[in-house]
């Protein structure tokens, strides 16, 4: 995963607005209050929910 | 000319229709043989939206991110926002053909912003509002991005305040690309913006008068479809019901005229 830095200090979940975290093994950006991971597919960020991988199941 | 009332699915349904005409339009989106409405006006956006080197900027429902390309030598970051994976592809290869290394694509639905509330000094969006069924939401998306002071630049087609004209308008946009729903009247965006709580500083026209067959073949307009607009543009040349694309026949075919609309606006 090769993600601009720039991109990463502003990017939210469009869910909550929280912050990301980065998850480099899986290439996902995941949101801890949402429950969700988001893809990153081809270096570009998949920010929608209805894309995003619950990490409640 | 059929009723220009065409059906409307529900949004579901709307948003894997404009991924489907996105998709197939990415290749010749660019293509300045079939397109080069698209890049006669970024010099105009540019101007207006007065980019400075600190800017952190968002482009919504940007497509390829030809604005957010086209501000990218000038600001400090874009971030390019776009619902079709087919064209963030298309604009991430062109930004690094450019060597522009300041420019991030997000895949993301421009209505629900990637970025907190209150932190973008500039944020824009070309040709989008008459795609999306909510433009209004698109629009609050925008003023809510946008820090106090930041700037919002909108350009769009921009429809005939006469609603026979804009219905037949809209009808001809909608045969030609069916993601098409409905272009603000000229004004309109202005008032939303203002109602959404933003201080409009300037809006502009500008004509474009355009061959038609290009247009339809950067579009990739079914053949059906496609009669039907010529249809239209031949009935308005031959003195029947005016398209309110002032048809004009010429040595090589048919040409029309659209009106485009800029807004210029700040959070207060």
């Amino acid at each position: 995963m090769n993600l601009d830095p720039a991109l990463l200090d502003i990017l939210v979940c469009p869910q909550c607005r929280a912050t990301l975290a980065v998850d480099v093994d899986r290439d996902e950006l995941v949101c801890n209050m949402c429950r969700l991971a988001y893809p990153v597919r081809d270096d570009i960020p998949v920010m929608l929910v209805g894309e995003a991988r619950s990490l409640t199941d | 000319m059929t009723d220009p009332d065409l059906p409307r699915e529900a949004d579901g349904d709307h948003a894997a229709r404009l991924r489907a005409s996105f998709t197939a339009q990415a290749a010749t989106f660019e293509e300045p043989t079939l397109n080069a409405a698209f890049t006669a006006g970024l010099g105009w956006l540019v101007e207006a939206a007065a980019p400075r080197a600190i800017d952190r900027c968002l482009d919504l429902a940007a497509g390829t991110g030809l604005v957010g390309r086209a501000l990218a030598p000038h600001v400090a970051h874009v971030t390019c926002v776009d619902a079709t994976p087919a064209m963030l592809a298309q604009g991430r290869a062109a930004a690094e053909s450019e060597s522009l290394t300041n420019v991030a694509f997000v895949l993301g639905d421009a209505t629900a912003p990637v970025v907190p509330p209150g932190t973008i000094d500039l944020v824009v969006t070309r040709f989008s509002l008459h795609h999306v069924p909510d433009p209004e939401g698109l629009l609050r998306a925008m003023v809510a991005a946008c820090r106090p002071g930041g700037r919002i630049v909108v350009h769009d087609l921009a429809s005939s305040p006469d609603p026979e004209l804009a219905a037949c308008q809209d009808a001809i946009e909608t045969w030609r690309d069916d993601s098409h729903l409905r272009a603000p009247v000229v004004g309109e965006v202005a008032d939303l913006l203002r109602r959404l709580g933003a201080q409009v500083d300037r809006t502009d026209q500008r004509t474009y008068t355009r061959p038609l067959e290009p247009w339809l073949a950067q579009s990739v307009t079914a053949p059906d479809r496609a009669e039907q607009v010529r249809a239209a543009f031949a009935d308005e040349l031959a003195g029947g019901r005016p398209t309110g694309f002032r048809a004009e026949q010429r040595e090589d075919g048919v040409w029309f005229t659209q009106t485009w609309e800029l807004t210029v606006a700040h959070r207060p």
